[in-house]
């Protein structure tokens, strides 16, 4: 699929078919897509534990849902859980700053941008990340927006592979209990991955605030102007889509409930 | 007053109905989900204004906050009901009594029926 329709394709899908696994192999193209995000100073923050849901007692299973997170781990067959590792950088400045010169060697990052194994050791380290460390909150900040940068690909890899996907919220209690993962490692999302049972559109393209609201030039208050040329392009392109809710979407939606035996 | 014409006088009640048909249309099946909440009330003993109060509480700013143990009372009340009549009508029974709650803003979970 090209890359403009796989933006425009993804949805948080929230009815998956129960019946159809999804294949290992998918699974291992999302985790290689997370593992190749841009990520600062190369460290690695993304961390994730996968969740089989057959593999989970009902016990387990119903302790990971949240009041509105409960159709959707039921019918999901899969559950990648996300981490942010708040001990990426911390390692890292330990360490004297491995990743960095790793770059510098490979001719990443290089002399012509004042890089070398020296300015690692006696700026980078010291100066910019020891810093980060003693500061708590700008380490959360810091792993957090970096192992998101992950997750995004995740979903996008999982939309190419004709996957339904969605982020959601977990009980961290239960993550913990399930999965034992590290202290310092901390929970970010649920990736539900699977086959949709509602259509792979979710009834129309999520509603936006306008373009202009949100993206300026040169100065706050100054508009990016949006062309509707580009527009028309990216809409052949499939990557903008008709917008939500198409007109069917309450019927699929009694529907899926029908089958599903849920309240409406 | 019938029993549905009292139900209906209730606030909670008024405001499933309201947010109902927002969202879906008029209920098709009204008169049933009305007989369904009665059968609950009775079933646990309380009108419906008073299960929803039970169920949320006013915080400041005139926010509602979900009372969590409420919470797991009543969805766990709705299994028992359902187990009582049994099978895929005890489903549509128990899914009146989650829609209830639902447009009321208390947030109602039951497996997927397999």
């Amino acid at each position: 699929m090209e890359f403009k329709e796989v933006v425009g394709r993804r949805r948080s899908i929230r009815f998956y078919q129960p019946w159809r696994p999804v294949e290992k192999e998918k699974i291992q193209t999302i985790l290689e897509a997370a593992r190749l995000a841009s990520r600062a100073v190369n460290a690695d923050f993304a961390k994730a534990i996968v969740l089989y849901r057959d593999q989970l007692s009902k016990e387990d299973l119903d302790s990971l849902k949240t009041p509105t997170t409960n159709v959707q781990l039921d019918t999901a067959p899969v559950c990648i859980v996300w981490f942010a590792d708040l001990g990426a950088v911390p390692r890292l400045v330990q360490a004297g700053g491995p990743t960095l010169k790793q770059l510098v060697d490979v001719g990443a990052l290089p002399p012509t941008h004042g890089w070398s194994h020296a300015y690692v050791e006696s700026v980078i380290v010291p100066q910019v990340l020891s810093p980060i460390v003693q500061n708590a909150s700008a380490l959360v900040m810091l792993t957090a927006a970096e192992a998101a940068l992950a997750v995004c690909t995740a979903l996008y890899a999982a939309v190419d592979e004709g996957l339904g996907t969605l982020l959601t919220a977990l009980n961290a209690e239960a993550v913990k209990r399930i999965t034992n993962h590290p202290d310092d490692w901390m929970l970010l999302y649920g990736q539900l991955v699977g086959y949709p049972a509602e259509s792979w559109d979710g009834g129309g393209q999520r509603p936006r605030e306008p373009f202009e609201q949100d993206f300026f030039e040169m100065r706050y208050g100054n508009p990016f102007p949006r062309d509707p040329q580009v527009v028309d392009k990216l809409k052949q392109a499939k990557m903008i889509q008709d917008p939500a809710p198409l007109p069917w979407r309450r019927d699929e939606i009694r529907y899926l409930a029908q089958m599903f035996g849920l309240p409406l | 007053m019938t029993t549905a014409e009292k139900l209906e006088a209730q606030e909670s009640v008024k405001r499933w109905y309201h947010y109902y048909e927002r969202h879906w249309g008029p209920p098709p099946d009204w008169d049933f989900k009305l007989k369904a909440l009665a059968r609950f009330a009775e079933f646990v003993g309380k009108e419906p204004d008073g299960m929803i109060k039970e169920c949320l509480r006013e915080v400041e700013g005139g926010y509602k906050k979900i009372r969590a143990k409420k919470r797991r009372f009543y969805i766990e009340k709705i299994r028992e009901f359902e187990e009582q009549i049994g099978g895929f009508e005890g489903r549509q029974w128990a899914n009146a009594i989650r829609s209830f709650f639902i447009h009321n803003g208390v947030a109602m979970s039951t497996d997927i029926m397999k």
